[in-house]
This record gives structure tokens, sequence and C-alpha cells, in this order.
């Protein structure tokens, strides 16, 4: 049973919201009234009550915004008992009533843009959703407004592996504040980096925020295996093999290509097109590997036995990807 | 899927393979793009405005308006091709992507804010397109449906404009003083006038006005609207409506669409949507919804698509057969069309008197009118705006032909009186006035082509030559160019038979040499 703020506001607009379900339903037979009327009490409800309590002016703007965006994100099976993307159900019955402060500034942009944040994070094998809304659970009290929220999502999404924005992340970096960006990227209190500081040291992707401004010492390590068996949930139909060009590592499987992604936060593969890119090469770059499997890199050598039997390797002046023969998978190599 | 979800889906991207370029780099800001819409698009990647336009155009055509029809026809490749019944008619098969002109135009018209006349018969859709364009647009359904102008016979300026207050009027001393409830649809930037030929000859006088100025007056007041694109809808194009159209007004109409036939092979489309209760204008989805600055964007554009100096050379070729009329005047600037129509003597009278010419070869002849500016600038915007739907950023030749009728199309009048039409394949064009200008097009090209003008174009070199300039040029250098201009007329005048091409040309030379003239009498005076 509906009750509280949550009701008056249906009732208040109950032909209105009446027409729009009817619109929904008409579009989309699959949109279940139960599954909606269960989403509206179970999961809205507490949302709006935690507004009302902030701002009861709030209660009609956000009703309607999460009114129509439930009814969207439902008949998609994003959202609701039947959501293919528990993650995105996660986000709004344990978090958004405690972030009902950014709902309250814009209703409409803040919950569609952190229920699409939560489905491109559980979107990519190897990145965690659930550690996402954590660490924006644990920043949400520090952000004065809701665009430094979102600016702050996207710190904390390459944090959690989205490798592939990693530039893009960095240039956000410099214009959050600076207790902000060490919060994200973990680094303790003492800790009197600025933000641009950290941006400028993190353009070293293998370097753990950690451990800036101390002395420690690199090793060339596995920081990352990737792809996989398409039969086994990877992306690769057969072995693929590597490639280098203009400084990003791409795999190949004779059927799609992959462009890849690495840093000290995670690795990605990410789907480039079915052909290969202009001015590619197989040339190994900076890393050398010798017969023996021995890597090395600018002054570090470390054997690894098995890539001996190698079957392609290329490197960017950070990473070296390496393939096996009779494997799907993807070995980066990296001073860690 | 059911038809009802059918009807929200949009076109992926690239509606037009092979137009996009491969994704290199990653934005963070992608993290917030997704299954829910609403967030601001200021963080979303720039869309493509003509990858936006292309997913407009076959929202509509799949979902929205039922127009089975590849009129605009595109081929990278000959395409098979079918004759039927007694006309011989040609059926192709386009082998690149086609186009439907009921909805094409109409967008196109939207995206260069212009006016666009629909014309057929009742019943064809010809409102629920343009109140389509106006929800495209950005406006809500409601505000579009109170906007729209319904042309009828007791309709005044009033019920166009507005009304001075009451209170001012009683109140005022002067002009000035009087307020003015201007009418909300002014301030639209889609304007649709459904049945404007039932609209009173004084009230269109007062439209007329709004349309070619932008601006409407009423009591010595002044409302500027803003740029606009102007739907208006006729159920006949032969000025059949209540009351005559003036010729002023259809003059500002930019291009003329004709909605086609209901192709009742579609009736399974028709019956699903009587029977769901869906009507397309109520869910257009939010991708193909332009906002105020896209579509300024979106103009500014398509004005920088680039017109190739070889396909204008073709243009100005196919317009100059028109205007020219021999036996209109003695003096060869006056041998207009112009000429005999504000003499008003009877065309045909003239046109008869011409003789020895090769009438069935004679572009010219077979229109009672030329080419004005405004209907060159229309036609010039138009041809570029094809290009930019089609991702080009050059005008193609097959744009200028696609477009060209649809432009043209109440701009060329016919002379339905001429022999052309005689001929055994001919007649059907007096009626089909779209492949009559293609035809004109077509047969202007292959003449153009057969003077060799692409390789051999005597007036474009010394064109060239004067663009370059005049300054430091010297008199022996004056009279060459002179005598170049001289020698070519000379060569011309041999010819016996004056067309209408050669009329601009000789117009030309006649101005260079004049241009030259003085500057060779100042050269000598300043020696």
């Amino acid at each position: 049973m509906i009750t509280g703020p949550l009701a008056d506001a249906l009732k208040d607009g109950r032909k209105r919201f009446n027409a729009r379900y009817a619109y929904h339903r008409a579009l989309n037979r699959r949109l279940d009234p139960d599954v909606f009327a269960d989403h509206l009490e179970r999961v809205v409800n507490p949302i709006v009550d935690a507004v009302y309590n902030i701002d009861a002016g709030a209660v009609h703007p956000v009703t309607e915004a999460l009114y129509d965006l439930s009814l969207e994100l439902i008949s998609r099976d994003c959202l609701g008992k039947n959501s293919r993307y528990p993650a995105v159900n996660t986000l709004w019955e344990t978090f958004l009533p405690g972030w009902a402060v950014f709902l309250i500034d814009d209703p409409t942009k803040f919950a569609a843009a952190a229920s699409n944040a939560v489905y491109n994070l559980t979107l990519q094998n190897g990145v965690d959703e659930l550690e996402w809304m954590r660490r924006m659970d644990d920043v949400a009290a520090e952000c004065s407004s809701l665009d430094m929220f979102l600016d702050a999502g996207k710190i904390a999404a390459w944090r959690c592996g989205m490798a592939h924005y990693r530039e893009s992340a960095l240039n956000v970096c410099g214009n959050t504040p600076d207790n902000l960006v060490r919060k994200l990227l973990g680094l303790n209190e003492e800790n009197g980096a600025t933000a641009s500081e950290i941006a400028a040291a993190l353009r070293d992707p293998w370097l753990d925020p950690v451990n800036m401004g101390k002395t420690h010492q690199r090793k060339l390590k596995i920081t990352a295996i990737i792809g996989g068996f398409r039969g086994f949930d990877g992306p690769f139909i057969r072995p693929p093999e590597v490639f280098v060009s203009n400084q990003v590592l791409f795999a190949h499987d004779n059927e799609f290509c992959w462009s890849i992604h690495a840093d000290v936060f995670g690795a990605i593969l990410q789907r480039f097109g079915a052909d290969l890119p202009d001015d590619l090469s197989t040339n190994s770059g900076p890393f050398k590997l010798n017969k023996n499997g021995e890597v090395t890199f600018g002054g570090l050598t470390k054997e690894f036995a098995p890539f001996k039997y190698a079957a392609s390797y290329v490197s960017n002046n950070d990473t070296m990807a390496l393939t096996m023969p009779r494997t799907h998978k993807i070995i980066l190599i990296a001073p860690a | 899927m059911s038809t009802l979800e059918r009807l929200q889906q949009v076109s992926e991207a690239p509606t037009k393979p092979g137009l996009v370029e491969k994704k290199k780099t990653f934005d963070v800001a992608d993290l917030y793009q997704g299954p829910a819409t609403g967030v601001d698009d200021a963080a979303a990647p720039d869309p493509r405005l003509d990858e936006k336009l292309r997913q407009a155009y076959f929202w509509v055509i799949n979902h929205a308006i039922i127009s089975p029809y590849y009129d605009i026809e595109y081929n990278e490749k000959p395409p098979q091709q079918y004759t039927f019944g007694d006309q011989k008619v040609k059926v192709n098969l386009p082998t690149d992507q086609s186009y439907s002109s009921y909805v094409l135009l109409p967008l196109l018209n939207l995206a260069v804010r212009r006016r666009c006349l629909l014309v057929g018969g009742p019943g064809r859709g010809k409102t629920a397109i343009a109140i389509l364009m106006g929800v495209v647009s950005g406006y809500s359904l409601r505000d579009v449906k109170r906007a729209i102008q319904h042309g009828q016979p007791q309709m005044t300026i009033a019920d166009l404009l507005g009304n001075p207050l009451p209170s001012t009027m009683v109140s005022a001393e002067s002009m000035e003083d009087i307020k003015i409830a201007w009418r909300k649809w002014l301030e639209m930037r889609v304007k649709i006038i459904d049945e404007y030929n039932r609209i009173p000859t004084r009230t269109q006088s007062a439209l007329l006005t709004v349309m070619a100025d932008n601006y409407a007056e009423m009591y010595d007041q002044i409302y500027e609207c803003p740029q606009a694109a102007w739907y208006l809808t006729a159920n006949d194009d032969m000025g059949g409506g209540t009351y005559q159209v003036i010729e002023a007004l259809r003059d500002r109409i930019d291009v003329m669409v004709k909605a086609l036939h209901f192709n009742t092979r579609f009736l399974g489309e028709l019956l699903l949507r009587v029977e769901e209760d869906i009507r397309p204008e109520e869910i257009v989805p939010r991708q193909v919804i332009f906002k105020p600055d896209e579509l300024d964007r979106m103009e500014k554009d398509i004005l920088r698509v680039h017109l190739s100096v070889e396909l204008r050379r073709r243009l100005a070729f196919f317009a100059g057969h028109f205007e020219f009329f021999e036996p209109a005047a003695r003096q060869l600037e006056y041998m207009t069309k112009d000429t005999a129509k504000l003499a008003g003597v009877e065309f045909n009278h003239l046109f008869a008197q011409e003789t020895g010419k090769d009438r069935l070869a004679d572009l010219g002849g077979q229109t009672v009118n030329g080419l004005s500016v405004r209907a060159f600038m229309t036609a010039l915007t138009f041809v570029k705006a094809m290009a930019y739907f089609r991702g080009a950023r050059e005008v193609s030749y097959e744009d200028i032909r696609q477009i060209i009728p649809f432009v043209l199309h109440d701009k060329l009048v016919q002379n339905s009186d001429s022999p052309f039409f005689e001929q055994k394949d001919a007649a059907a064009l007096r009626t089909d006035h779209i492949s009559w200008i293609r035809n004109l097009y077509d047969e202007s090209c292959r003449e153009y082509e057969r003077l060799n003008l692409d390789r051999e174009d005597p007036v474009a070199e010394l064109e060239q030559e004067f663009e370059k300039g005049l300054e430091g040029v010297s008199d022996k250098e004056i009279r060459r160019r002179m005598t170049n201009i001289e020698r070519l007329l000379s060569g011309w005048s041999k010819s016996r038979k004056l067309y209408g091409h050669m009329f601009d040309d000789i117009l030309k030379l006649k101005y260079l040499h004049q241009r030259y003239t003085n500057y060779l009498k100042w050269l000598e005076w300043r020696n």
C-alpha cells in the first residue's frame, strides 16, 4: 500500500499518471501492472519519503520524474522485479533515498544519469558496479551540487575499472575539489596532494595513487589477463592476435577488432569494429621478449618461461600485450 | 516485438553506412548515457546533426507516415529497370539509399526554414506531416495544434494576427498607444497554415507580410517573428480553393510537395493503428526532436555545403534557357518573357511568330516565364540541404537533379501549348510537372555535354580572367581581352539561331566588354 507524500502526489495527478501508464502500456504489452505497482510501493515510496523530509515542495516534481523514468526503465527490463540488471534495482532501493538532495536539484537528470551509469558499469566484465555505488555514497555528502556529484561519478567509474575512460577522467580530476579526488582515488587524508598534482602523477598508468610520492620499486609483472572464448562469455571466437596502432593496443580474432585499455585500476576490451585500424603494426615496441620468455623494458627484466611460445605480442610505451597459441586470453605485462 | 513497440524505434546510427568515422577516443561523459532518457544532452557526445536528421526521416517514414514511395532515387551502380504499360513507364530498383519526397522535403524545409506547400486531396496526411514537423522541432503537440491557422472564408486579419486591447483602444491618444494582443502562432518557429487557399484575399495580403518579411503589422505596431519553417496545405494547387491565391504569396512558397495516394497494400498497417488507437504525433521519440540551437546550427552547416563550379555552371546553363524570348523585343536586354508579360500580350501569339528555330529542342519554349532570383536562392539552398541530408559536404549532380523539380514546381509555369508536348511520349508531362522539370534538367545537361562546356567554355575563361581583378593590368592586355570578346561574339553571330543559354552569355560578354572599355578609358586618361 502506497502511503504518505507519494500517495498524495499520485492522487493529485491521478488522471495524468494513469494516462502515462496507459500510454506506456500501449507501447509495451510486457509492462506488467503488478511489477509497476510493486516498484512504486517498495522502491519509489521510500525515495519520495526521503525527498519529503528534505523539501516537501519537491515531492511533486520528483514523483513525476521517477514515475516516468520507472515506466521507461521497467518497459525495457532495466528496473523492477524482472530487471536484467539487478544492480540498477540496488541503486534505486539502497542508494537513491540517501541521495535525495540531488534528486531535488534535478530529478530526471539525476535519476536517469545514475541509472545509466550503473547500467553501463554492469555491462563491463571485471568492473564492480556495487563498488561504484559505495564510493559515490562515501563522497555524496561532500558534493555541493549535482554536477559535482556527477563529475565525481566519472572519476569513480574510472577508479572501478573503466580504463578506457582514463584520459577524460583525468581531465575531470583537474576541475574537481582536491579532497573529493583524494577520497575517490583512495588516498588517505594526510596526503596533501592537489587534484592537479594527482592528475599529473597518474598520467603514468601503472602508478598506484597510494604510492604517490613514495619510492616504489617497479617490477615487470602480469597486470591483467583479459578476453576469453565467446562460448564461455568472452569476446573472442578464436585465439586473438594483438597489434598496435598509434600507441593503442588492439586484438583481432579474424572476425572483430577490440581496443585494449589497461591501467592500475583495471583492464578492459572495447569493440572497435570489424576492420583493423589504419597504421597497424606488429612490431614489438619498447617491450622486448626473447626466445627464453624473458621480457625486458626500461632496464627491467623478468622471465616468464611459457611466453617463449607466445603467438603474438606488441607493446606501447606503458604496457605489453601478449597472446598464446591455445588460449583466447590476452596477457598484459607492465612495470607496476 | 509488437507493432506498438516498433512505433517508437529510432533507426540505429549510422543510417547511411560509410559516413561515420570510427570512434577512437572515449569520453567518460558517455557513462551517463543509456536506456534512461532525460540526462542533460550537454553531457552526451555531440551527435552529427545530419545523422539526427536522417534518423528523424526514417522514424517518420517507418512509423508515422505511411509513404512507401521512393520517388527521389539515388543509384551507385546502374539500377535494374522494368517497363510497364502503353507508355512504357520505367520502374527502377534504386541501388543506393532513396527517399520519399513527401517526408524528405518537409524535413529539409525544417532544416533550412523555408516555406513548403503540401498539396493533395483531403485525408492524405498533409496536416499530419506538418504537425509532425512541429513536434520534431521541439514543440508540444498541444502547442503545435493550437498554433495551426485554419484557412476559412471568414478569416479576418485580426483572426490571423491578433487584436488591439480594448482598454488601450479607449485610452489611446495615438496609434502607438494601442497595444496589440498578438496571436501566439506568430512566435512559433514552425508555422502551419492549413488550407491557405481558403483565406480571403485581404487576409492573404497580411499573411504575405509575415511570410515574406517575417513581421506582422497592425495599428502601426510591428511584431518581429522569429525565423520559421512554414508549412502550407492546399487541396488544389491550381487556385481552386475558395479564394484565388495572390501571386506574390504563391511566389513566396519555396518548395512544393505532393501527397501521394494511399497504397492499399498497407491497409493492414493502418488497421493496426486504428485498433491500437496510436497517433504517431503523440509518440515522437525524444532522440529525433531538435532543439532551437540545433536547428540554427544545422542551417548554418547546410549553407556551408560546397557547390562546385562545374555543377554551378550546369545549373546556370539550365536556368539560362527560360527567360529568353526573342519576339518580345528589338533590343537584346529586353528579349525576355517578362517583357511580353508586362506588355500584356498573349504569349502564344508571340510564340507563334518565331520561325526557324527547332521548337522541340528549344527548352525555353516549354515555359511561359523565367526564373527569379528568389527561385535561384531557394534552389541553391535546397540542393545543399539534400547533400547535407545524405551526409555529403559537397553537392552532387544527382542532388540537383532530384531536388530541382520540387523547388521549381511552382516557379516554372508550363507552356502546355508548346509543340514539345504534342510528341508521343511527352503528353503526360503536361500534368506531371515533377517529371517534366526533371526532363528539362536532363535535356539541358545533355545539351551542355554536347556543347562540351565542361571543357570548353570560353565565357567562363573570360570570366575567370576578369575575376582576377584589373589592378595593374596593362592597356595592351585589356585590348587583347576585348579582342577576344569581340571575336567570340563575331563567331556566334554567324550562327543564325539564338537560344536561351546564349542570351545570358552574350549579355555577360557585353558586360565584360563594357567594364574593360571603362577601365581602358580610365587608363588612357591617367596616362
